[in-house]
């Protein structure tokens, strides 16, 4: 894939690493930063984006045999397995970025096979043009299960599906549609069903009437509706909206979604290519971009285990993420997950709390293999430099000193600063 | 001086005779003169006399060979750092000696490791040993001793120490906290303190348990899969109302309340570890490995009535081709969950409450339900068989199939109730696959041998689509005169119904030899099949193992493929459970392990 033209940072250091790394993937190793550091921000940038290292292992046929048991944590754990491993990190967090945008839930499905091959959707397609991936997922038979689309018949039109195409899908809340829109895209969505668990047309549910969108007549199908939707000014805002959110920052200006919607359509609406415009854009390292984000459960868990290099079984760390508020293939609503200040209330924040704590404390952190044989003198630098390259300020840094100095041990220092470190608040932005 | 003369002199009398090489014939166990030096206050004892080849060769010892050889044990000393050779020649260095040449010197004839309660009344630890020749024993003893002095390691025990050791002590020594002993008969005994090293050197107070309890465990004791005698060379025993005072074995005890326990373990299990004694012993040998453990003394309280009767022994399976399992075990549901309050403690009430009221459902109530399980015999016999999928519905893991069989008394009326509580069972879950969109089981009545089977199959997959886990499943059920048979695949049940249709015209098989033990579970697994699936499934438990522990592939499949191995070498495995009483709140109960090795 060409790259836009490269535009070198002012400081390409350790803390401008960590930032690519965080955002572009989950995060790195204090090994990872400085190989970023060293090799400079494009060749960083593009290796983290054409990486495709998974092993056979998660991906080749014995997946199937996985899918065929049934399993949903199962399943769960082989997509932490691929995200901890770090072989496709942009490919992986896109793909965490449409399982959020088309939530579906196995909740109501309970088809682990159908969750698995939309999960590939979104791998195979999320970075490629998303008009394709819309049509992919409207037709995907996870999605007309989720949301009744396979009951939508001529004269009993379910509207469900054709509402969360325009708000959730296509054009946001309050995107410029009208209930009349989605009462005339339910009927051009009607006869569209699974049958043993494939897409399948039924011609005689179908409503062959004219249909009117957005103020334009016609013969219009299930396809021509989700073209209407995407031909749609306020579409390209949706998405910018959610390619700012996820990779960006949260609240983007209008100025700035209406920049970056037009960069999609100028990109043909390829996400990978639009993605490499705004990774390559000054904003992408701006001081106003860097923490500014709340780490999602997964992007935390994620993230703590490669900053640690530590070996966390990935159903430890999928079960991780679940106890903080996102379990993988269960969103809790059509919505998805609410994210940014929704993470954290009273009852996830004492989930992320005490995971954190524990991992530091009491388990998964293997202080010595992590950090080195450290000092307790020298445990406040080395552990900050790994888990919060960007520099902490004098407050935090004295409480981490404090800490550290009464340790009862060495090694004993290096967790008690990693678990202050990492249960602070600056450690919960991303 | 003829007072002291004469000590001597009996002395060396007494060591001569005690070191003398022993007939095998008149004494064919090596340990019983460790056995006999156990002090009264003994608490738990481990002895094996099979360590002797071992510390003779080495690490040229073909089992140390293929252990340290094995890429996924060197790779663990590797990360670990660990250097076993490097370990050995840093003792020697220190020694002087190889330490195999110092354990074989010392303990080639037997070694034992026990705790006992000590004056203080805390548990410390004692080790006994003995070597095959006193001599070599004594000389490296010498040897020892000036390395250990010259390191500065020994101190002298005071005259009034020695005194409280007795005569019998002919030299001995302390090393920190630690206490040892040469006794004139030659045993080296190791304590954690000189108070516990008196102890075991007394020869007044000695545990009269350990001897009758291994005689008790060896009783009957051959192995069922060759018919091979066994002696039981290392065994356990452990006095569990002692260690029961200085350990938390409130799990162990707790078993029995554990309402899991009893239906998935039985009842032996179950009740184990009530038991004021446990005995274990294990034999390895080319052709297998038998182990057995024996619990005396098992207060079974108000659990007795799980126990089966002896009226109807079962017979001892027989495995022939295709059979991955086969077995009988005993559970007596109707008095388990009959008796529920007695026995499982408030918190198991809710979770057995509302397991039978989900059963009440698919039997047509509570009442129903009571009569049906006080119906059921409580001796289930199970066939797990390899299953040849029809053509194209060969699952993605295609596993065995299971059937289970059981007597049912009133059959007509029971039989029926337990046919519609399977066809509601489908029923239900087809409802439930609907409500997702997915083909559900159709049911369907065949004829066997005049037999009507109840089947239930999943319609063929799509041309080229997977097939998943479910298409394992084509349950089905009959009621074949008194028994009713249950099964995951239509074909093991139709097999069931021929087998029983035959042997019902068969004479009755001859009255089994009476014994003191009554069986209670007794299931046999036949090893190439089981090795054969987990080889078959290698990927998929690779990436469990990935999965779920966090290992590396690398690790995973070595971890695998040693498990594969050892799996492969097994021919045949058996477990069984017996039990008899020996008072009337008590009883014995005994479980035994065989495994049979591929030749």
């Amino acid at each position: 894939m060409p790259h836009p033209t490269q535009t070198t940072p002012t400081t390409w250091d350790r803390a401008a690493a960590a930032h690519v790394l965080r955002r572009v993937g989950f995060g790195g190793s204090g090994q990872s930063i400085d190989a970023a550091v060293d090799a400079g921000f494009e060749a960083s940038l593009t290796e983290l984006e054409e990486r495709r290292e998974h092993p056979e292992s998660l991906t080749g046929a014995s997946v199937e045999k996985l899918v065929s048991l049934g399993n949903l944590v199962s399943l769960q754990s082989r997509w932490m397995s691929l995200i901890l491993g770090d072989g496709a990190p942009l490919l992986e967090r896109v793909t965490l970025m449409w399982h959020g945008h088309f939530a579906t839930s196995n909740a109501k499905l309970g088809d682990v096979r159908l969750m698995h091959e939309q999960n590939e959707l979104f791998r195979s397609r999320g970075l490629g043009d998303f008009r394709e991936l819309f049509h992919a997922v409207a037709k995907d038979p996870a999605m007309l299960v989720w949301l009744d689309g396979n009951q939508n018949r001529v004269g009993a039109p379910n509207e469900n599906f054709a509402r969360e195409v325009m708000e959730l899908f296509g054009l946001g809340i309050g995107g410029g549609y009208t209930e009349q829109d989605i009462q005339e895209a339910a009927r051009a969505f009607s006869g569209w069903s699974v049958v043993s668990r494939q897409f399948k047309f039924r011609k005689e549910h179908h409503d062959s009437g004219e249909k009117t969108l957005f103020g334009r007549g016609g013969v219009f199908s299930g396809e021509d509706a989700v073209d209407r939707v995407l031909e749609h000014p306020a579409c390209p805002r949706w998405i910018a909206w959610r390619l700012l959110n996820t990779f960006v920052m949260p609240d983007p200006s209008e100025a700035l979604i209406v920049r970056i919607a037009a960069m999609l359509v100028e990109e043909s609406w390829h996400i990978g290519r639009t993605l490499a415009r705004i990774f390559r854009d000054p904003l992408f390292l701006s001081a106003e971009a860097r923490r500014s984000r709340i780490a999602g459960p997964v992007e935390l868990v994620a993230g703590v285990a490669l900053a640690t290099e530590a070996a966390l079984p990935p159903l430890d760390a999928m079960r991780a993420a679940g106890v903080m508020g996102q379990t993988l293939f269960m969103p809790p609503t059509v919505k998805g997950w609410d994210g940014d200040r929704a993470w954290i209330d009273p009852g996830t924040w004492l989930a992320r709390h005490n995971w954190l704590t524990e991992f530091a404390l009491a388990k998964g952190l293997d202080g010595k293999a992590t950090f080195g044989k450290v000092k307790r003198g020298e445990a406040v630098e080395v552990v900050t430099q790994r888990l919060m390259p960007d520099g902490v300020d004098e407050a935090m840094l004295s409480a981490l000193q404090s800490a550290a100095n009464s340790a009862h041990s060495d090694g004993h220092a290096i967790h008690k600063v990693a678990a202050l470190i990492l249960t602070s608040p600056e450690y919960q932005l991303v | 001086m003829v007072f002291f003369a004469t000590a001597i002199a009996g002395s060396l009398a007494l060591f001569a005779a005690a070191t003398a090489p022993l007939d095998p014939a008149q004494s064919p166990d090596p340990l019983h003169r460790l056995r006999a030096r156990a002090p009264a206050s003994t608490l738990l004892w481990v002895e094996t006399s099979e360590l002797g080849p071992v510390l003779a060769q080495g690490f040229s010892h073909p089992f140390i060979k293929a252990v340290l050889s094995d890429p996924l044990i060197a790779g663990n000393l590797k990360r670990q750092g660990s250097d076993p050779y490097a370990a050995a020649d840093a003792i020697q260095a220190l020694l002087g000696q190889s330490p195999f040449t110092l354990a074989s010197a010392l303990g080639s004839e037997g070694i034992t490791a026990g705790l006992l309660e000590s004056p203080s009344g805390a548990p410390e630890a004692f080790f006994l040993l003995r070597g095959a020749d006193p001599e070599a024993m004594e000389e490296t003893l010498d040897e020892l001793e000036a390395v250990l002095e010259g390191l500065g390691a020994l101190q002298a025990p005071s005259a009034r120490e020695r005194r409280d050791l007795g005569t019998r002590v002919r030299k001995s020594w302390k090393l920190d906290n630690a206490a040892a002993a040469w006794t004139r008969e030659g045993t080296l005994v190791l304590a954690q303190t000189w108070d516990s090293l008196v102890l075991c050197c007394d020869v007044k107070d000695r545990s009269e348990r350990l001897g009758p309890a291994r005689e008790s465990l060896l009783a009957d004791g051959t192995n069922s899969l060759d018919g091979a005698p066994w002696s039981a060379k290392t065994f356990a025993w452990a006095d569990l109302d002692g260690l029961d005072k200085h350990a938390a074995l409130g799990d162990l005890r707790a078993m029995a309340d554990e309402p899991g326990t009893h239906f998935v373990l039985g009842p032996a299990l179950a009740y184990l570890g009530r038991a004021s004694t446990l005995s274990m012993g294990l034999e390895l040998t080319r052709r297998g490995v038998h182990f057995r453990t024996l619990g005396e003394g098992v207060a079974v309280g108000s659990g007795a009535g799980s126990f089966p009767d002896g009226a109807s022994p079962p017979e001892p399976p027989q495995a022939d081709a295709g059979v991955v399992a086969l077995g009988s075990v005993h559970r007596d549901f109707g008095f388990l969950l009959g008796h529920r309050t007695e026995l499982f403690p408030p918190r198991s009430q809710p979770g057995i409450a509302e397991g039978l009221a989900n059963l009440a459902l698919l039997t047509g109530g509570p009442d129903a339900l009571d009569e049906l399980l006080a119906a059921l015999h409580p001796t289930i016999k199970l066939q797990s068989n390899v299953v040849r999928f029809p053509k194209n519905t060969t699952p993605d893991v295609p596993l065995p199939g299971v059937s289970v069989s059981v007597r049912v008394a009133e059959p007509e009326k029971n039989g029926s109730r337990l046919t519609s509580a399977f066809q509601s069972a489908i029923s239900l879950t087809n409802v439930d696959q609907a409500m997702k969109g997915r083909e559900g089981l159709r049911l369907a009545l065949e004829s066997v041998d005049g037999v009507t089977m109840t089947t239930a199959k999943l319609p063929p997959p799509a041309e080229g689509a997977s097939v998943d886990v479910r298409y394992n499943l084509a349950p089905a059920c009959a009621v074949v005169e008194e028994t009713f048979v249950l099964g995951t695949r239509g074909e093991l049940v139709e097999a069931a119904i021929r087998r029983m249709k035959k042997s019902s015209s068969l004479p009755a098989p001859l009255p089994s030899v009476p014994t003191p033990w009554v069986s209670i579970d007794d299931v046999l697994i036949s090893g190439p099949p089981f090795a054969r699936l987990l080889d078959s499934q290698r990927d998929l438990l690779v990436m469990q193992g990935v999965l779920t522990k966090g290992k590396t592939q690398a690790r995973a499949e070595a971890e695998f493929d040693l498990v594969l191995k050892l799996a492969e070498r097994v021919a045949r495995m058996q477990y069984q459970s017996q039990w008899q009483p020996t008072t009337e709140s008590t009883r014995a109960i005994r479980a035994d392990l065989h495994l049979l090795f591929t030749q």
